[in-house]
């Protein structure tokens, strides 16, 4: 049941960092599909509510030199509806589509679902195979960082008091780049991924010169890269006997915790090195 | 056969209540504000297993704002049965409202009643509790060894079947010699299968608001499927006579069997005459999930011996299922388990009258939440392991499925001796089939998806095809035991009120039993104003269960529409001047051969003119025919066999109803029941973490499935007539649950050569079973 609170909706960044600043248990507002769930839940129990959803700052899509800059208030079906996000980074749509339903992926927002930092969470593994950067910003100033650098558990990140998720900036990918977002879940219509990969391929035609990124999801505290896959399967050949080693090399070190209602370590385990070569697949057709 | 020709049975009528509900005008329970109403929430165990050594709520009673806290030491102590059934109730009385011993995580502790919801939940916390934790048992094969805890200490007259051996209720019957039938056998086929406990999922959740009326009488208005039945169940509970009991459905959100219980109706009527104020009380999702009623799960056991022509010589099902904390229904769940599974097939003796059957079904006390009725009762489980167990006969036979079924299947006018002695918790009534549309059902269903082409398909690579089938049945209504009644009074307009203690759930009840009454009429649907139900005002209903509405209490809405009609030409031979043969009843008028007065005019007559009277008729009826309806469902699935995901491409459901009153209700219902067995078959599934907390009591983690998950799926229906059912109809709201669960299992072992034993078929279980093959 929601407890009484204090509302503010400011329309302007100034106004907004004061109020952050102020408050010590201050919880900043976006679309709420998460936030408005743990508050029933009691298990955040805010005296303060601040809505951001008036700032300018934190909106729109729009190139920033050879970056794509999105505002942390880009809800998912925002990105559905970018030209942009479509022809360069199909991952996103990829994920967005399977995100919630059409009423959540109306209000949800890319930056709540960075914040929010969910191991499993639908842009988490793209971001991080897309190597973007957060635009963080508070009383004393602005910075920036890698979103790997961001998160750092469950539910954690590098948020310090008072500050908000302005923007997520994106590196364009080379020209011919391809890439896709692959998930398992228990039912297709309003699940979280049990486990999800996102995988860019550039330089798809010319193998010698191929790189291969992976991320994953929900198989640690935070969307990890896989590097070792990404080395070994750097500029080679796809044959069979790769993909059983990459199947095998994408598992070490994995340790999912055991707890997850939506599948068994073993079984996300498995998965990631599966959902990778369905994405290979696609990905290195034609 | 000639059928008569209908005007208003067999159309799709629009719902009777469709504008309300879509607008969003349709009143449920919790629209309902009393002045001075309190809230009351419920304290609930976090212990699977505990005594409470003291229990202080002096604090909580201190509270501002609270008005009454309720605990074991101020409740009646009385034993009852939640179970929602007919007098006396066939389950145990294991029950109290409040006692001093929890027995799941999430029991009833203490009420309270408060000035809002805020401060009955700040109350609760307030509650101090000293408890003795006791061992807990939390699985069923574990309930009836000798250390496991006794979960029931109750005194006597409990009607527990083994309380020592925490057995709630047990039932074993025999019919012909299955011994010599398995001995006879050229093959026989025998494993275990396992049913998972799932959830009903209605969409509104249990509520009740209970006041006391300017008389000082109680009145509860909740949503429930039984009001008579809560109204019985409570009064000892309340220690009020049935006559000062008032007890009202409004509209209701969906129940599905889970509010054929009578779970807050007690200890809210309690706070009420306590309090002498109005209190609601409304569970949570989470307590839905927790404290309401889930489907048993079960092992079966499930044993089919043949010839090698594919004759049956016997069939044989014991099941061992999981009650819960507390019985209720826990003996006839089990009974129906085998009653409508077995009789469904022959066995090659059947010609001398016999059936070489033997069916054996425990249910255990387990330190788990509760089980109950939910749509099918018992049936889906039944279904799955006999089911899977013909179509793994008919392989091993190297026949094709459908052909070792077809020579099995009953025929119309045969009489399985089993249901005679297997019924309602004790024997049955002896039943002769009196229509029988199942061959029929096979042969539309196979040619909508295909049968013949998609079982020759060639197989390989990651993703593998296959189509299964299952035939199915259910009963209508409860034989020798469900009665409905229907009182209708016809007005100045021509229109006519019908009152049902029927409840319609969302099922469209209410709909069917308009269509009915205006047929007899000669009148359209929309001319009948359905009320249901009101202890006070309508006629008794045993209520919503059984799949007995349309074919019970619509039974009952024809005879009353019958003697209204009776009375309505015997005035219009007089006001016409017209021989009564002469007279029909047409689009809500009498015609005779030269002149014709509508209805409202009759009407008029009889309340203004001419030996005045109000043109009414009350009837009631009662059945000892149980006739099944029987469906044949086929499913085509794609079975991954690197992620184990199963996809239903396409499923089809051909349905024998009899005929069905309103086409498009039952195709809803058919396509209704269809999720609810694709969720059991596939994603649904109770999750306890070891101390028998329920982990994945949200929707976001007990998966039902969304509309995107759903297959494109065909019903068919296919019309007979049974002559024991209005207008020929028979019962279509139940027997949809039962094909998912086999049909899929039986797909995905024609896709895989794979066996699943176990709903639901996640892809993990797919994956292991398809690397233990
Ligand atoms: C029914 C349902 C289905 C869902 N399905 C999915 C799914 O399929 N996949 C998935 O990944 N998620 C899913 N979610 C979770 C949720 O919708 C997403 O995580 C969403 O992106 C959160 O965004 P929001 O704008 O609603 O965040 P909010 O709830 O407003 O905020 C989330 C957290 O981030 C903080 N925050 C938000 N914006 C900022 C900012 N700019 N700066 C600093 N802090 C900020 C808030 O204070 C809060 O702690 C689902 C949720 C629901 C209710």
């Amino acid at each position: 049941m929601l407890r009484p609170f204090d509302y503010f909706h400011p329309n302007d960044m100034a106004e907004t960092l004061t109020l952050l600043d102020q408050e010590d248990e201050t919880s900043v507002l976006a679309g709420g599909t998460d936030l408005l769930v743990k508050m029933r839940r009691g298990s955040i129990r805010p005296p303060v509510v601040v809505d951001i959803k008036g700032l300018e700052e934190c909106q729109g899509i729009r190139w920033e030199g050879d970056r794509l800059s999105l505002g942390s208030l880009t809800t998912f079906n925002d990105l559905l509806r970018s030209q942009e996000a479509h022809k360069h980074f199909p991952l996103l749509i990829d994920a967005a589509r399977v995100m919630g339903c059409y009423e959540v992926r109306e209000r949800a927002t890319l930056g709540g679902n960075v914040v929010n930092a969910s191991p499993g969470a639908e842009s988490g593994s793209p971001l991080a195979v897309l190597e973007a950067q957060v635009v963080l910003k508070g009383r004393r100033g602005e910075r920036q960082m890698s979103i790997g650098h961001f998160w750092q558990g469950v539910g954690k990140t590098d948020l310090a008091p008072g500050e908000l998720l302005v923007r997520i900036v994106i590196p364009r990918l080379p020209e011919g780049s391809r890439s896709t977002y692959l998930r398992r879940s228990r039912v297709q219509g309003m699940d979280l991924a049990s486990v999800n990969v996102a995988v860019v391929v550039i330089n798809p035609r010319l193998p010698e010169s191929r790189e291969i990124r992976v991320a994953l999801g929900a198989v640690a505290p935070t969307p990890i890269r896989a590097r070792e896959v990404e080395t070994l399967l750097r500029g080679q050949e796809i044959t069979s006997s790769l993909l059983s080693q990459m199947r095998d090399k994408i598992q070490e070190g994995l340790a999912p915790r055991t707890t997850s209602l939506r599948a068994t370590p073993g079984y996300k385990k498995e998965m990631v090195g599966v959902l990778t070569e369905m994405a290979l697949e696609v990905l290195l057709k034609g | 056969m000639k059928r008569p020709k209908y005007r208003s049975v067999g159309q799709n009528q629009r719902k009777v209540d469709g504008e309300a509900l879509v607008t969003g005008q349709a009143r449920y329970v919790d629209d309902i504000e009393l002045r001075g109403m309190l809230y009351g929430k419920i304290l609930r165990s976090p212990h699977a297993h505990a005594r409470i050594l003291e229990i202080d709520a002096d604090e909580a009673r201190g509270l501002p704002g609270v008005h009454a806290v309720l605990t074991h030491h101020n409740v009646p102590r009385i034993q009852y049965t939640t179970a929602g059934q007919g007098a006396p109730e066939p389950s145990p009385k294991d029950t109290f409202v409040l006692d001093e011993k929890v027995r799941y995580v999430g029991d009833s502790v203490a009420a309270v009643a408060a000035e809002t919801a805020q401060i009955a939940e700040e109350a609760l916390k307030k509650i101090k509790v000293r408890w003795e934790v006791l061992p807990a048992v939390l699985d069923m094969e574990q309930a009836m060894t000798p250390d496991a805890p006794r979960i029931h200490e109750m005194p006597s007259a409990n009607e527990i079947s083994n309380p020592e051996k925490n057995i709630a209720a047990q039932v074993e019957v025999t019919d012909g010699d299955p011994e010599r039938g398995f001995a006879e056998a050229d093959l026989v086929v025998e494993n275990h299968y396992r049913a998972g406990r799932v959830h009903a999922s209605h969409t509104e959740p249990h509520i009740c608001i209970t006041c006391l009326d300017e008389a000082g009488r109680l009145v509860v208005r909740t949503s429930t499927q039984v009001p008579f039945h809560v109204r019985r169940i409570i009064a000892p509970l309340v220690n009020l006579p049935i006559g000062k009991i008032r007890v009202i459905k409004p509209r209701i959100g969906g129940g599905f069997g889970a509010k054929q219980e009578v779970l807050l109706e007690p200890i809210c009527a309690l706070l009420t005459l306590k309090t002498g104020r109005p209190v609601r009380i409304r569970l949570t999702r989470e307590e839905e999930f927790i404290s309401s009623r889930t489907r048993h799960a079960q092992i079966l056991r499930s044993k089919v011996g043949a010839k090698s022509d594919g004759t049956i010589t016997a069939t044989e099902l014991e099941v061992l299922a999981d009650t819960g904390a507390y019985g209720s229904h826990a003996l006839t769940v089990q009974c129906n388990t085998g009653s409508k599974s077995l009789p469904l097939y022959r066995t090659h003796q059947y010609r001398k009258g016999v059936n070489n059957v033997h069916f054996k079904a425990t249910a255990v006390y387990t330190n788990l939440p509760v089980a109950g009725a939910i749509r099918g009762y018992g049936a889906p489980q039944g279904f799955f392991a006999l089911d899977s167990t013909l179509d793994e006969m008919a392989h091993k036979l190297k026949m094709d499925p459908i052909d070792f079924r077809l020579k099995n299947l009953v025929r119309k006018g045969d009489s399985p001796a089993l249901l005679e002695k297997l019924g309602e918790g004790r024997e049955g009534v002896k039943q002769i089939l009196k229509s029988c549309g199942v061959r029929e059902c096979i042969k539309r269903g196979m040619a909508e998806i295909e049968w013949q082409q998609k079982r020759a398909r060639k197989n390989g690579g990651v993703v593998r095809r296959g189509v299964g089938m299952a035939v199915l049945q259910q009963g209508s209504g409860i034989p020798g035991i469900d009665m409905g009644a229907v009182t209708i009074k016809l007005n100045e307009d021509g229109s006519f009120n019908l009152m049902t203690g029927a409840t319609d759930l969302g099922t469209g009840s209410d709909t069917i039993l308009a269509q009915i009454a205006a047929e007899v009429l000669g009148t359209a649907a929309d001319k009948c104003h359905v009320f249901s139900s009101d202890t006070d005002l309508t006629p008794y209903d045993t209520g919503a269960y059984a799949s007995s509405t349309t074919y019970i209490t619509g039974m009952a809405a024809k005879k009353a529409a019958e003697e209204i009609r009776r009375k309505v030409l015997a005035r219009a031979v007089r006001m016409l001047s017209e021989k009564r043969g002469d007279l029909t009843l047409e689009n809500g008028r009498v015609k005779g051969r030269k002149k014709s007065i509508s209805l409202g005019e009759v009407c008029a007559d009889a309340l203004y003119e001419h030996d005045q009277e109000q043109i009414m008729a009350t009837a009631s009826h009662i059945s000892y025919d149980c006739p099944p309806p029987f469906a044949a469902h086929f499913a085509d699935v794609a079975v991954d066999t690197e992620t184990g995901q199963v996809r239903v491409l396409k499923y089809v459901a051909a349905v024998d109803c009899g005929t069905a009153i309103n086409p498009q209700l039952a195709e809803g219902q058919t396509l209704g029941g269809i999720h609810m067995g694709l969720g059991y078959a596939l994603s649904e599934e109770y999750q306890f973490d070891d101390r028998g907390r329920l982990m994945n009591p949200r929707f976001l983690d007990y998966k039902i499935l969304s509309a995107s998950d759903m297959p494109e799926i065909k019903v068919i229906l296919v019309p007979t007539f049974e002559p024991t059912g209005p207008f020929g109809a028979k019962s279509v709201s139940e027997i949809p649950t039962n094909g998912p669960a086999p049909a899929i299992g039986n797909a995905i072992f024609h896709a895989l050569g794979v066996r699943l034993r176990e709903v639901p078929f996640t892809p993990e279980r797919v994956l292991k079973a398809l690397r233990n093959a």
